[in-house]
């Protein structure tokens, strides 16, 4: 205990040494915070990336000068883009921040939904992980990879049903762009979750679905669902035999989820917040903890997560031309 | 047999018990506060299974959401306004009967079936699951279909003598089953630019306005100097057996029903006590009483919640498909602790699974017990004055919307649907057709649509399995029966 106690107070401590020696101007951040710390969560109570924040923010705090606290704001719906304008129209103070995935950020602006105009419009302040999305086929199935699969469609255009949870969405661009690039016609089936993909997959509904690859594990080794391809950039250890879209010639998509902060917000206040969560994404305990829900833990700094936003939502946009959706 | 004795040490622990209780006591006070409900008392708790020990942190969690199916039954019956969704049924004969008769009495009926009905559950999850949950797979995107378009059906048997107004109803909830963004198309509907409408209208904003803000305008218009029953009489709870006798069949029926939907992913407890309600008051020795406080109404619902809370966690445990919200927060409770539901749980959780068995037969029993103890004092809010009543409740309500999205464009709407349903009930139109084509609206809809896209716009899906074949036949059925009905009573009354 005595140990633990230790090792994060010298975490911490390294953590303001480094952002102190980063941080050329110490004006704003001096004292920061002096007051609790909004975060707002784009998932109801209870949620998959509600669960994920309250299990992060703790350690978040822990490597925040000041005695930081956090309160974190449940603000559901609307693919994520209730709770990214939320920030989008928070005070640029460094007292609130969010946590956002890429739909709310490179969909759904150029779709016309959302009062920002896309990611610019936002502080990228860190990723905190990434997530693997898989084309699954159940038992049984005639298709053994994605080339079986694509050669079959391309015979039988329209032939194959593939489900996805939502259109224009994370899962559905990744799949109009593959039919686009291997031409092949599939039969997009829309489901509202990816609980209603399982259960359409193992009734023999559909041929092939999109699925998050920590919902799978259970039947992938229990043989009644196959996933055959990676559609997303980052592969999770227990899938690195199965092939991703990139391995097989494909343009992959990212599936990446981060922290963002109002446009404006204190350079200096950016840097520590950055330096917290990096710290925090270093500790055993919740390393451990992320593994055992099986969260890929991937830190990129604003730099690197600028980097990949902006790539992404090139990609994004171009599909969406592509398909006459966009102008 | 060994399954039997295996666990019951493990089960019998002081923690495992006292999260029940913990869980019970949360779940029925959530479930009677209108708004609150069931799922935001899970979400509450489930923070606090990240430290307790698997078993007790699911157990909890399951209690809460057993008995929050109990508790919203609660002020569905003193102030007819249900609780959680799953309640609206009860409301129909639960506040008759409560002001009328006896809100204990009722209270009591409802506490029994439901009790009755969660242990029907536990039942068929510990024998039958696995069968159960491949079985439901049979059912598609054509047969949710024609489920829907049997509940809708049901709605013609609610419904009082005024066909005309009650298929207003029933298009005003159709209308408003469809406002958000389109599932197929991602098309915006009727949403008015309003990123709070996207994903339709928030159920519980729906559903307080409906029932709680148009009754609270009832009871204010109705004048604020009384009380329902000023004197304190009748708050007894007991009930004899004879009157035990009389919600048998109703019991049975309900958690039949209640147990068959549960399994179904999505359909679940909101239209499950619908379909309960409708068979019962159809095939009763009183159709008479239905509507003016017959046990037999509030039975019949309450055990199909009950049951369908246990019939959720078959599809749930043996596939990994929640088929509820609430269902979908204890799955995160799973897998904060590392276990993942599916195929494998049976054998790779072989003593969480079966502990989690037996241990939902004893959460009921933990509401049947808390529920005793605490129906009398509930009992008692029907003795307040109203000009108190109406307060407190109006508060209560504004709590529950704002803590389901935290959103105060809900509170605007609540407030709105609550003036709307306040004339259309000074006008005698039905409130519960509403609700009920409005959580049937999309089940229809979407799986309507879905099932083209999956034959290629082809109308044989409709008859493509022997499943929907049947239903296809009930359908024909039901409306057959009716017409040949209506002919003959129209003979029998000119000729």
């Amino acid at each position: 205990m005595f140990t633990f106690l230790k090792k994060t107070a010298t975490t911490s401590l390294a953590v303001a040494a480094m952002v102190m020696a980063t941080a050329p101007t110490m004006v704003a951040a001096e004292g920061y915070p002096e007051k609790p710390i909004t975060w707002i969560v784009p998932d109801g109570a209870g949620g998959g990336l509600d669960t994920i924040v309250r299990t992060i923010y703790p350690f978040v705090e822990k490597n925040l000068p000041n005695d930081a606290t956090f309160v974190l704001k449940n603000l559901p719906g609307a693919t994520q883009t209730i709770a990214v304008s939320a920030v989008y129209n928070a005070e640029p103070d460094g007292y609130t921040i969010g946590q956002a995935s890429v739909a709310p950020l490179t969909i759904m602006p150029h779709l016309g939904k959302t009062s920002y105009s896309g990611y610019e419009d936002f502080e990228l302040i860190s990723n905190v992980f990434d997530a693997a999305h898989y084309i699954v086929v159940p038992e049984g199935s005639p298709f053994a990879n994605l080339e079986e699969l694509l050669a079959h469609a391309k015979a039988n255009p329209g032939e194959v049903r593939v489900g996805v949870d939502g259109v224009f969405n994370v899962q559905h661009l990744p799949l109009l762009n593959l039919e686009l690039s291997a031409e092949v016609d599939l039969n997009e089936i829309t489901y509202k979750s990816s609980a209603e993909t399982k259960k359409a997959l193992l009734g023999g509904e559909i041929e092939a679905g999109i699925m998050p690859s920590h919902i799978i594990i259970s039947e992938y080794e229990a043989g009644t669902l196959n996933p055959i391809v990676d559609v997303m950039e980052v592969k999770p250890d227990y899938f690195a035999d199965i092939p991703s879209l990139k391995d097989l010639g494909y343009t992959p998509s990212q599936l990446f989820v981060g922290v963002i902060a109002p446009k404006g917000t204190p350079s200096d206040i950016q840097a520590t917040l950055a330096g917290a969560i990096e710290a925090a994404l270093q500790e055993p305990e919740l390393i451990e903890a992320l593994a055992k829900r099986k969260i890929m833990i991937n830190y990129n700094d604003s730099e690197t997560y600028l980097g990949r936003m902006q790539e992404l939502d090139v990609v994004n946009k171009g599909i969406l031309v592509d398909l006459g959706v966009l102008k | 047999m060994d399954i039997f004795i295996n666990d019951l040490g493990n089960l019998f622990t002081l923690t495992n018990i006292l999260c029940i209780l913990l869980g019970t006591v949360v779940g029925m006070v959530f479930g009677a506060l209108p708004g609150l409900g069931t799922v935001i008392a899970v979400a509450l708790l489930l923070p606090v299974t990240f430290t307790l020990p698997p078993l007790a942190g699911i157990l909890m969690l399951l209690a809460t959401y057993q008995a929050g199916e109990y508790g919203g039954s609660i002020s569905a019956i003193l102030l007819g306004v249900p609780g959680t969704p799953q309640a609206a049924a009860t409301v129909i004969d639960g506040h008759p009967m409560a002001v009328n008769d006896s809100p204990g009495k009722a209270l009591s009926y409802s506490l029994l079936s439901s009790s009755i009905g969660g242990i029907f559950g536990g039942f068929v999850l510990i024998f039958i699951s696995v069968p159960l949950a491949k079985f439901a797979l049979n059912f598609g995107s054509p047969e949710y279909f024609l489920l829907g378009v049997i509940g809708l059906m049901a709605v013609g048997l609610l419904s009082g003598t005024d066909k005309i107004k009650s298929s207003i109803s029933v298009l005003l909830g159709l209308i408003a089953g469809t406002v958000g963004v389109d599932t197929l198309t991602g098309v915006n509907r009727a949403t008015f630019n309003q990123p709070e409408l996207m994903d339709g209208i928030n159920l519980v904003a729906f559903l307080v306005g409906m029932f709680a803000i148009s009754e609270l305008f009832m009871m204010i218009s109705k004048g604020l100097n009384t009380s329902y029953s000023g004197d304190g009489q009748n708050l007894k709870t007991g009930l004899t057996a004879k009157e035990v006798k009389g919600i048998v069949k109703p019991t049975l029926i309900g958690s039949l029903i209640g147990a068959g939907t549960g399994i179904l992913p999505g359909i679940g407890g909101g239209a499950s006590c619908w379909f309960a309600y409708a068979v019962v008051s159809k095939t009763s020795k009183n159709p008479e009483a239905f509507g003016k406080g017959s046990p037999e109404g509030i039975a019949a619902p309450e055990s199909s919640n009950n049951a369908s809370a246990g019939g959720a966690l078959v599809p749930f445990l043996a596939l990994g498909i929640p088929g509820s919200a609430a269902i979908a927060i204890i799955m995160g409770a799973f897998i904060m602790h590392g276990i993942q539901p599916g195929p494998n749980v049976f054998t790779a959780e072989r003593d969480l699974v079966y502990g989690i068995f037996y241990g939902f037969i004893l959460t009921t029993v933990a509401m049947y017990l808390v529920g005793r103890l605490l129906t009398p004092a509930f009992s008692r809010v029907l003795v307040v004055p109203n000009s108190f009543l109406v307060s407190i409740v109006f508060v209560l309500c504004l709590i529950g919307i704002y803590a389901s999205k935290s959103a105060f464009f809900d509170l605007w709407l609540a407030l709105g649907i609550g003036v709307v349903f306040y004339v259309l009930k000074r006008l005698n139109y039905s409130v519960s057709s509403v609700i009920i084509a409005y959580v049937l609206a999309p089940i229809i809809e979407e799986n309507f649509r879905r099932s083209l896209t999956l034959a290629n716009g082809n109308y044989d899906v409709f008859f493509s399995s022997i499943y929907s074949i049947v239903l296809v036949l009930m359908i024909v059925a039901a409306l057959g029966g009716s017409i040949f009905a209506d002919i003959k009573k129209r003979r029998t009354t000119t000729g």
